[in-house]
């Protein structure tokens, strides 16, 4: 398996890309080395060459000289047999190739005519010459031809030598990287295989964890899908409940102020009139008509007592006039008793809301007016309703001092705070409090009216 | 952007670059035209040198310049003639009042050279005169006959040699004297005119002179005063002594050929085989002051100066050719 993947991935190619570099270098090395040696030797062989000849002229130049001083006139027709002679003798001569002496009108004294000027001329030849003077007079030039037939042999053996030489260098210069480049990218190719079965196994482990992980999601989506329908239910089971504790509670209100409230109300009545009886019949009567006074302020608490206690169960007003007038009358109230603007702002459905609702709408505006009665001495006040997308906004703002919400409930300050928040909370919604000291505060309940 | 899918196969290197390798391919190139062109500019410029005139004018020489007129004669060229010569040149002054100066020895050759030149008025020469010598207008003169003495150091026991022993010493397979001495061998150069002489008559004699010469196998001397030094100083020396007579004060003498001594008796009778002629060479017949000088030398008092001096006279007249011997 690992060998067939790895057979159709591609490979590195390093060998290839190192041999087109290594290539041209090597063909450097070669002309390089083929080439530098052998100039060297031709150039240091042709002025050695040079050397020997310059030598060799000066040698004769000497010599000339002693026989020009010594026969001003005739010697140079004697200085043939006199470089014969020197030829001769001297053997280092072996690579002179011509020896020649020019008089002062530029001919030379050579007479045996045997001298084969066009073979001299094409032969492989460095020509050096030294002057011969007398009485600072120019009398001859010996000039002499070294031979450089043998620095041309020999520098043609050394290109054919540092030929070799230069291709063997550059055969190892190219062959042992490319070896160890060749083992390098076998090794690599070893370490890729690895890698790729590694990257196989890793895959199908991933594989598996991600099944794993998607039947994991699938369950959790599951879950909370019956964590929503749970809270769904629980929703609605509280307000249904709260619907229902609301019921109760106007009920009860309803019960006291229609039974308790009326019979109590029928009692005072009927102890003012004992009183004003009292109060005509002299003096015994003094005694029933202060008991009488007595019993009807025990009345008044006790009425009293029961408005407070059917306020407090269940806002009549609402099933009296709805929570809209209920709303602009406590906002009407409480323009009055501040003296202040207060925009109402109220638009419902025209199915009304339901009852728990309803409620809790109403008590947070109850609430918050209340809060901003006994703290924030504001100049403005807007109250705003509204329900849009499925929920009910209720908004109170105010210009007022201001507070810090999080301390107030964190110190115990506003249970009244606390309790419009589980209001809201109890019916799936949420209360949010914005407010900052001296920059008035804003009142939010978001209600799902589903 | 994103870390690599585990399912997507990671790419290999794709060694980007590959491009470069032409521009590489492209700096070697240059690099080595560079070197070629470095190493033919080396070449040729240390091959580029000056060169001897001949070579850049050609071969040509210039006419012969014209015998410039001068007092006084200018006689010079081979070493051989110069004892009978200067004989006649000092009898010629003594009964004419002119003068003859006759230089040292320039070789038969120089002296030829001198002639055409025009530096001297007389050319001596021991040797004919050559085909092309002639074709330039020069006459010879024949004046005198001296024996080619092969001569030895006054050391060596042996007082004579055949033909043959003279040969087998020349070709090195006799190498020492009757005492058992060592033989050293002294040549001539190459055309010497001692040398020619005994060419002439003994064969096989210029090819072991030539192969010695090839094999530098003798010390070779290049003039007459030379020769009669190294056979004086050096032990067991022979060579070949082209001026007649050996001077009695130096410690050389003549070795006898076949049993005959070299004298110009012996070369007048024939009996001495070895023996060169003597001759004045000029540009053309000799003319004025040239022919009174030659016509001394050929005189009766020429002849007898010329004998006194230990050669033979050869008398004849105005003009004479080299006869080939």
């Amino acid at each position: 398996m690992a060998t067939a993947s790895s057979a159709r991935a591609p490979r590195l190619r390093l060998r290839g890309y190192l041999g087109a570099r290594l290539g041209p270098l090597a063909l450097l090395l070669v002309a390089v080395v083929m080439i530098s040696a052998p100039v060297a030797f031709y150039v240091l062989g042709t002025r050695a060459a040079r050397v020997q000849a310059r030598a060799t002229a000066e040698q004769f130049a000497a010599v000339v000289r002693h026989e020009a001083e010594q026969r001003p006139l005739l010697w140079k027709y004697d200085s043939p047999k006199m470089l014969a002679h020197l030829r001769t003798y001297d053997d280092p001569l072996e690579h002179i190739e011509h020896i020649a002496v020019i008089d002062d009108q530029g001919r030379s004294i050579d007479r045996s005519g045997e001298t084969d000027y066009v073979a001299l001329a094409a032969l492989p030849v460095v020509w050096e010459h030294a002057t011969v003077i007398v009485n600072n007079e120019e009398v001859a030039a010996i000039w002499v031809a070294a031979s450089t037939a043998e620095v041309r042999a020999g520098a043609l053996r050394m290109l054919l030598a540092f030929g070799l030489l230069g291709a063997g260098l550059a055969g190892l210069m190219y062959w042992l990287p490319l070896r160890a480049m060749g083992r390098v990218e076998d090794e690599i190719e070893a370490l890729l295989g690895q890698l790729r079965e590694s990257r196989a196994a890793l895959g199908a482990l991933a594989e598996n964890l991600e099944q794993q992980v998607e039947a994991r999601s699938s369950d959790l989506s599951r879950a909370l899908a019956e964590l929503k329908d749970k809270e769904q239910n629980l929703r609605e089971l509280s307000t249904r409940a709260v619907s229902m504790q609301e019921a109760e509670r106007r009920a009860i209100a309803r019960e006291l102020h229609d039974s308790a409230g009326q019979s109590l109300t029928a009692i005072r009545i009927h102890m003012q009139l004992i009183e004003g009886l009292a109060s005509k019949a002299g003096a015994g009567a003094g005694r029933l008509a202060e008991l009488a006074t007595r019993t009807t302020g025990m009345v008044d608490e006790t009425l009293e007592e029961i408005r407070r206690a059917v306020n407090t169960l269940g806002p009549a007003v609402l099933d009296d006039v709805g929570l809209a007038e209920a709303i602009e009358r406590a906002c009407l109230d409480l323009s009055e008793r501040l003296e202040i603007e207060v925009d109402c702002d109220v638009q419902l459905p025209e199915s009304g809301l339901p009852p728990a609702i309803e409620t809790s709408c109403y008590r947070v505006v109850q609430e918050t007016l209340t809060n901003i009665t006994r703290h924030a001495h504001p100049s403005r006040v807007q109250v705003w309703l509204r329900t849009e997308g499925g929920l009910a906004t209720v908004r109170v703002r105010d210009d007022g001092r201001g507070f810090d919400p999080e301390a107030a409930i964190r110190a115990g300050r506003s249970r009244g705070l606390v309790g419009m928040r589980e209001r809201a909370e109890l019916l799936g919604g949420e209360l949010r409090i914005e407010s900052t000291p001296g920059e008035g505060a804003t009142v939010t309940a978001v209600i799902p009216l589903g | 952007m994103g870390a690599p899918s585990l399912r997507q196969e990671p790419a290999v290197p794709a060694l980007a670059g590959w491009g470069r390798s032409n521009v590489l391919w492209l700096a070697v190139s240059a690099i080595m035209v560079a070197l070629l062109a470095a190493a033919t500019w080396v070449v040729v410029s240390d091959a580029d040198q000056p060169l001897p005139p001949f070579l850049v004018d050609g071969v040509a020489r210039p006419a012969p310049l014209p015998a410039s007129p001068r007092t006084g004669l200018r006689l010079a060229g081979s070493g051989s003639n110069l004892p009978v010569t200067r004989a006649l040149g000092a009898a010629y002054s003594r009964a004419e009042g002119q003068h003859a100066v006759v230089h040292a020895s320039i070789g038969s050759g120089g002296g030829v050279q001198a002639l055409l030149d025009g530096v001297i008025d007389i050319a001596l020469v021991s040797r004919p005169l050559r085909d092309g010598e002639r074709e330039q207008g020069l006459v010879a003169t024949p004046y005198a006959r001296a024996p080619v003495v092969v001569a030895v150091h006054a050391s060596v026991p042996d007082v004579g040699l055949t033909r043959a022993q003279l040969i087998a010493i020349y070709e090195g397979s006799q190498r020492s004297w009757a005492d058992g001495s060592r033989i050293v061998v002294l040549q001539r150069e190459r055309g010497d005119s001692s040398h020619m002489a005994i060419d002439r008559v003994l064969p096989g004699f210029e090819a072991v002179n030539e192969a010695a010469y090839r094999d530098s196998q003798w010390r070779v001397l290049y003039r007459d005063e030379a020769m009669r030094e190294a056979l004086a100083d050096t032990q067991g020396a022979i060579g070949l002594f082209g001026q007649g007579t050996i001077p009695p004060s130096l410690p050389i003498k003549a070795l006898t050929i076949d049993g005959v001594l070299p004298s110009p008796q012996s070369v007048s009778d024939g009996s001495y085989p070895f023996y060169k002629d003597f001759a004045f060479v000029t540009r053309g017949p000799p003319q004025g002051v040239t022919a009174m000088f030659i016509t001394f030398a050929l005189s009766t008092e020429g002849g007898r100066v010329i004998e006194e001096a230990g050669a033979i006279a050869l008398r004849g007249s105005l003009p004479l050719e080299q006869e080939e011997p």
